[in-house]
């Protein structure tokens, strides 16, 4: 064979090669669904959750970042920001939380996307811990997980429900009457987190990550988080050591892990301390189990609730 | 328009792969003739060290991802004059040294797995418009460097010694590749990622180099190579919704392969 040959084989076999796989992608085609439901996209499971509560059957919302991956692990591929870009409305957390939705909004708008940052209308506490030893530094600094008190999770379902009457005003009276009645579901945990809370022999709680400030200010808990604001970070020895003696100090008999984060940490100090692991689920996405059983946000936190009342001894 | 060409950042995406995918390979080819394939690795990481203090400091990686590979690479190059040191254990030194400084600089400020992930196997939804307007700049610079200097950069590849009898300035030369080499490689990394931008500087070439033409036309066949290597990577990594930067070596390994077992004697 000549050289020229060679060349001339060597890309039509790749060529064929490339065009299998390429029929392969083509088969697969997006099954566009033609109907008058508003499409909405929601950066990450409990936003998506809290869309459909409020739109019913009125919308159709996708989470982008699937179930079992942390919301702020996650990086869309570009064929995910294809399909955001096919909604009307994509509503994500901000606030650092969900830093990849932040950076695609602007491109997403610029494809006439409306988008909601659902962080813009709340009050967010900052982290004066970080925010000392990390001058001029914007990231990580404010506090991002305010689903987690089931009052403000109030207000974000006000919030949702402005939103979606400003983009598809004709429903407005459907949008209206499902968010009071998820409202009231809401207000209901809010009421049985108090009554549940208010008599306890303990106040402490160890938790994974520092998700629950917000909880813990509504419920007047406190809580001491192993590792920062960010989940999946890994915590020094030295944080490990001072959470051990602190579990000791205290009598404190529980600690609390996450469902998607790597519980090897936690469990170390639990061997250490001989304290036991319950699960506190900062409900930033679910795993594909709890989906399939059917949990949602009010489900979760109630067994939150549970797990609560049985570290803190409450009657 | 096919759906692929509607999103600003695939557009930048394609328009970045392009313009790598013809400066790597051409870099590349003068770092293999001198078996010095492992200097694009090396570098590669150094930039990891840039990347680092850049989200440290919340300024732009990228630039000083440039500046930290090419401070590696003028030492690097520095290192090699000093005869009890051989060349691989410099680059093997500059290679897990650097890993361990950006270790180290990542663990100073917390949180910054995600976008740590996306440096190291590329992530072409964050490829910005300034990625792009500095990866025209030094597209430009290596073709002008690679167009004047080639006979120059031709005999110092082949025979250093020869080319320093010739009147060649053969230091200068080398300083000027490895220095190209390390810019192109901070460059690189959105799109293919710092652990993959080595195979796609050596693949290419290696595959052209099998056929045995001439350097000048294996120049151009490892160009071609990355090209398509580049194009379809991308195109297959939208479609089937796969890693671009994995998908793109993937498919300049196939080249290999192929280049290889149709040159085998028979």
């Amino acid at each position: 064979m000549t050289t020229a040959k060679k060349i001339a084989v060597l890309f039509i076999i790749l060529g064929v090669m490339i065009a299998a796989a390429a029929y392969v992608a083509l088969k697969r085609k997006p099954e566009t669904v033609k109907n008058d439901r508003l499409a909405v996209s929601a950066s990450f499971y409990t936003i998506a959750h809290f869309i459909e509560k409020t739109g019913g059957d009125k919308v159709i919302v996708e989470s982008v970042t699937p179930p079992g991956v942390e919301s702020h692990e996650f990086e869309p591929t570009p064929r995910d920001i294809k399909k955001a870009s096919s909604a009307r409305l994509f509503a994500f957390m901000g606030g650092g939380f969900d830093p990849w939705a932040e950076r695609i909004a602007p491109e997403l708008q610029n494809q006439g996307v409306a988008t909601l940052e659902l962080t813009d209308s709340f009050e967010l506490i900052e982290d004066e811990e970080e925010a000392a030893h990390e001058e001029g530094h914007d990231h990580g600094t404010k506090d991002p997980h305010i689903w987690l008190d089931p009052a403000l999770a109030v207000r974000m379902t006000g919030v949702i429900r402005d939103k979606l009457i400003e983009i598809d005003p004709a429903r407005q009276d459907e949008y209206m009457e499902n968010s009071a009645q998820f409202i009231k579901d809401l207000e209901r945990l809010d009421h049985d987190y108090r009554t549940g809370l208010s008599n306890c022999a303990k106040k402490d709680i160890i938790v994974a990550h520092d998700a629950f400030r917000y909880l813990g200010a509504r419920y007047n808990l406190n809580i001491i988080p192993i590792t920062g604001i960010t989940s999946g970070e890994e915590p020094s020895p030295r944080r490990m050591a001072e959470i051990t003696r602190l579990i000791k100090e205290k009598g404190i008999q529980y600690i609390f892990t996450e469902p998607l984060a790597s519980p090897a940490a936690l469990q170390a100090v639990a061997r250490e301390t001989g304290a036991k692991t319950l699960v506190l689920n900062p409900v930033e996405g679910l795993t594909a189990g709890e989906e399939k059983a059917g949990k949602g946000y009010i489900s979760i936190m109630r067994d939150n609730l549970d797990n609560l009342r049985k570290a803190l001894e409450c009657r | 328009m096919p759906e692929i060409f509607q999103l600003d950042f695939m557009l930048r995406a394609f328009a970045a792969g392009i313009l790598i995918s013809i400066i790597v390979p051409l870099i590349g080819v003068f770092l293999v003739v001198r078996r010095y394939s492992l200097m694009a690795d090396t570098l590669a990481h150094v930039s990891l060290v840039g990347v680092a203090i850049g989200i440290l400091t919340n300024s732009q990686p990228v630039v000083s991802a440039v500046a930290a590979s090419t401070l590696a690479a003028v030492a690097i190059e520095k290192l090699r004059a000093v005869k009890t040191l051989f060349a691989e254990s410099i680059l093997a030194i500059f290679l897990s040294g650097s890993l361990a400084v950006a270790v180290v600089i990542m663990s100073l400020a917390k949180g910054l797995n995600v976008s740590l992930l996306s440096y190291l196997f590329g992530s072409i939804s964050t490829i910005g418009p300034v990625d792009l307007y500095m990866l025209a700049a030094v597209f430009i610079c290596v073709l002008l460097a690679i167009v004047l200097l080639y006979k120059e950069f031709f005999l110092v590849s082949f025979d250093e010694e020869f080319a320093e009898a010739g009147g060649v300035k053969a230091r200068s030369l080398n300083l000027l590749i490895v220095v190209l080499a390390a810019v192109t490689i901070s460059l690189s990394m959105r799109i293919v990622g710092i652990l993959l931008i080595g195979a796609l500087m050596v693949m290419p070439v290696v595959s052209a180099k099998q056929f045995g033409l001439s350097f000048r036309n294996t120049i151009i066949l490892s160009i071609l190579f990355s090209l398509v290597s580049v194009m379809s990577g991308l195109f297959l990594s939208y479609y089937l919704d796969l890693a671009s930067g994995g998908t793109i070596v993937l498919i300049a390994l196939v080249i290999f392969l192929l280049s290889f077992f149709l040159n085998r004697p028979q």
